[in-house]
This record gives structure tokens, sequence and C-alpha cells, in this order.
């Protein structure tokens, strides 16, 4: 009975507060509605938008280098490297290129008539996983080859100079110059025989590059030097084996029994 | 006798603070107003920002897809621009020691034979053995290595092994730091 009359006291006080003082009520729920607006409706709009306009000045940033590496592109098309990438890849190949230096060995020999012999690879270095010496990450190793060749001092002197202008990139580290005489019945025959030791280079770099990750900056200019030798050096037309499997054929012709 | 009226004391003391009321309601009314404004300038706002952002984020996606296309021309200029990196410090290493061979080939004529010759590119020390035929040859050799050309261009070139074979022919070794001569440049 008594909570029925307080209850019944509060509601007539709330009923009263109503009558008497509306506005202030009204004034109090709007007061909130537009509190509850700000914090729930316009904050997080501001917020997104905020964020969002980081992350248009990023992408505007990105979207140059984009633009910036699109132009490179198209203008690496026509560059000299582009047009020079043969010359370079034959000259620094990215494999071990002992095929291609033993090839380019024999046309040497045949060219300048020496006789190349006791041709060997530096012993110990063969074993290695990339078949080559380290260098010290300078991005290329090396073949270490040692070899003897023979002729006159011209033709040894001539294949001596033609070594260090064929590729694969070879540079000759020793020479050993030793006179041969071979005294016959009515003469004497003088002979040289050079022994060398060869280091040939290829290129061993990982490169890493993503799609927005920038070109490097036109650099024909700074490796004119390199790309006008590229031309002065001897190029062998060295084709890679080629291997056939067998297995679709029966070449013994077994009768099937 | 003063009259005594609590009812109308009431009632104009419950009229100020009405209109008191009033007027609070009225400012909160104007702020709701201006927070709706607000709400709706940054919902405007909002909208183009996102799609200024879609917009961006579709050109960077195109422009992606452009350069994946020409994926293989960004391999090769990577690869080749890395390679002659490479190149040019190949190039300069045999550039010092074709030079140093060149010039002394050049300076001590057919007389005098570069019979053996080591280098090592590490320590750019080129080592040079010469064959000299007759005694005059190698005064002549001694002589030219003493001038202030070899000087100027080489430094301190080393003489050693001085040697006289059996056919009555003078060898001596020459040692000539290329780095030191590089750093003389």
């Amino acid at each position: 009975m008594l909570k029925n009359k307080a209850e019944g006291k509060i509601q007539s006080n709330w009923r009263y507060l109503l009558n008497t003082r509306k506005y202030f009520v009204l004034f109090l729920a709007v007061l909130g509605l537009s509190l509850a607006t700000a914090l729930f409706a316009v904050w997080p709009q501001w917020q997104g938008s905020y964020q969002n306009y980081q992350k248009i000045q990023v992408s505007k940033k990105r979207l140059a280098t984009l633009r910036q590496k699109t132009a490179q592109l198209d203008e690496a098309k026509a560059s000299e490297i582009i047009s020079k990438i043969t010359q370079i890849d034959l000259l620094l190949p990215s494999q071990k290129p002992l095929q291609q230096l033993l090839s380019a060995l024999q046309i040497m020999q045949e060219r300048h008539k020496v006789v190349l012999s006791d041709v060997s690879l530096a012993p110990g270095e063969i074993g290695q996983a990339s078949g080559g010496t380290q260098s010290k990450n300078l991005g290329y190793e090396q073949i270490d080859l040692k070899l003897k060749a023979t002729g006159s001092l011209a033709q040894v002197n001539s294949f001596l100079q033609a070594v260090e202008n064929f590729s694969p990139l070879t540079t000759i580290n020793k020479i050993e110059l030793n006179e041969k005489r071979k005294t016959t019945a009515d003469q004497t025959l003088i002979s040289f025989e050079a022994d060398l030791s060869l280091s040939t280079f290829y290129f061993q770099k990982n490169i890493v590059s993503k799609v927005d990750s920038k070109l490097p900056v036109d650099s024909s200019n700074k490796y004119q030097e390199v790309l006008a030798k590229l031309d002065s050096f001897f190029y062998p037309n060295y084709q890679e084996p080629q291997f056939t499997l067998g297995g679709k054929e029966d070449l013994f012709q077994v009768p099937a029994q | 006798m003063p009259e005594i009226n609590f009812v109308s004391h009431q009632a104009k003391k419950l009229s100020t603070q009405q209109k008191k009321d009033q007027l609070y309601f009225r400012y909160a009314l104007g702020v709701f107003v201006f927070i709706l404004g607000v709400f709706l300038l940054s919902l405007i706002v909002f909208v183009y920002v996102k799609s200024q952002l879609d917009n961006s984020l579709k050109q960077e996606k195109q422009l992606e897809n452009l350069i994946l296309g020409q994926e293989n021309i960004e391999k090769s200029l990577l690869i080749s621009n890395a390679k002659l990196e490479v190149l040019v410090t190949l190039f300069k290493d045999r550039f010092d020691k074709q030079a140093a061979m060149s010039f002394f080939s050049n300076l001590f004529g057919e007389q005098v034979l570069i019979k053996d010759m080591n280098y090592e590119a590490e320590d750019k020390i080129l080592s040079l053995s010469l064959n000299c035929k007759s005694v005059f040859e190698l005064e002549r050799v001694l002589n030219l290595l003493s001038s202030p050309e070899v000087s100027a261009r080489f430094g301190q070139v080393n003489k050693s092994q001085l040697k006289r074979d059996s056919a009555g022919k003078y060898n001596l070794t020459l040692t000539i730091n290329l780095i030191s001569n590089n750093a003389k440049k």
C-alpha cells in the first residue's frame, strides 16, 4: 500500500514536471539527441573521411610513382640498354658459362692458329653449389680456368688479345711464356707456349622488384662507356645443345609376344 | 492590511522559469540543427572523399595491370642494369691491367719480351717478368724504368729477381701496384 502510494507520488511528480517544465525536459532531450548525433554520427563520419583522405594522399604518391614507372617502361623499350640486351647477356651470362667459354676458346684456337692443351678448371672450386668461386657479394662469380696455348709469338699474342675480347667476359690473370726450340736436321723451329690462368665471369645477384618500386633512372648515359665497348667484343655463335628424349618410338622393333 | 497571494507569486515564478526553459530549448534546438547540418556536411564530405579514394584505387589498379603487362621489359631492364653495374667494375679492373701492359709493351719495344704476367685482381698488383736479349737491353730497360714518365704514371715500380739464363738473356721482374697508381690519378 505504501509502495503504491510512493509510486503514485513519483508519477504525479513527473506529471507535474512535464506540465510545468515541459521545455526544460525538451531542452534536455534535444541536448541529448544533439550529443548523440555528434558522437555517433558526425564524429565517425569525419574520422572516416580523414582516414580516407590520408589513404588518398598515400594513393596519390603511389599513383605518381606508378605513372613515372609506366613512362619509364615506355621509354625503356627504345633505350640503348634494351637494344643491347643480347650482347649484355652473352657477355655476362646469368648461368655458369663453362660450355660457352670452351666453345669460344675453340673458335679462337682455330682463328689464331694456336694449339690449346691442358685445359683444367681450378681444382676444388668446381664442386661448389654454384660451380664457381665466390666473389664478395659483388654481383658476380667467376670460373677459373688454366690452359696452355702454343704457337708462334705472333699467334700467341693475337690469341691473348682475343681472349680478353670475346664473350663470356674473360680476363687473363696469369701468363707464363716459354720458348720451345725444336731442332731438326736442317732447321730450328721456335715456338712459344703460354701457360694461362683465366677467369670467366658470370652474373649472380638476387634482384627483387615490386609493382611500385622505382626503376633505375635512365642509365644509358651512366653506362655509355660500357655500352660503347660492347660492340668491340666478339660473340661466338654458341647454341645450347638440344637433348631429345626417346620413348616415343620403338627403336629396336621388338616384336610383341 | 497587506494582501498575501501565494498562488499568484508561485505562478509568476513558474512563468519566469518556463520562459527561461523555452529559451534554453530554443538554444538546444539551434545546437541540434547546427549538428544536423554538420552531419549532413560530413556525410557529403565522406561520400566525396570515398569516391575520390575509390577513383584513385581504380587508377592504381589500372596502372598496376599496365606495369604487370610489361613485366618482361622491367625484368630485362633491372637485370641489364645490374649486369652493367658489374661490367663497369670488371672493365675498370681490366682496363687498369690492360693499360699497364700496353704501356710497358710499347715502352720497351719488341726487343724486350714480356715473358710472364701475373695480376692479382683483389690487391690490384701486376707483376711482369721481362726477358732482355742482352745486358745493353737490360740497361735500356732500367733507364726507362727510372724515367719520369714511368714514375709519373706508376709511382714506384719494384724491380726484383734479376737473373741471367743459360742463353745469356736477362730476366727481370717488375711489380706495379695499380691501386696506388689509381690514387695518384
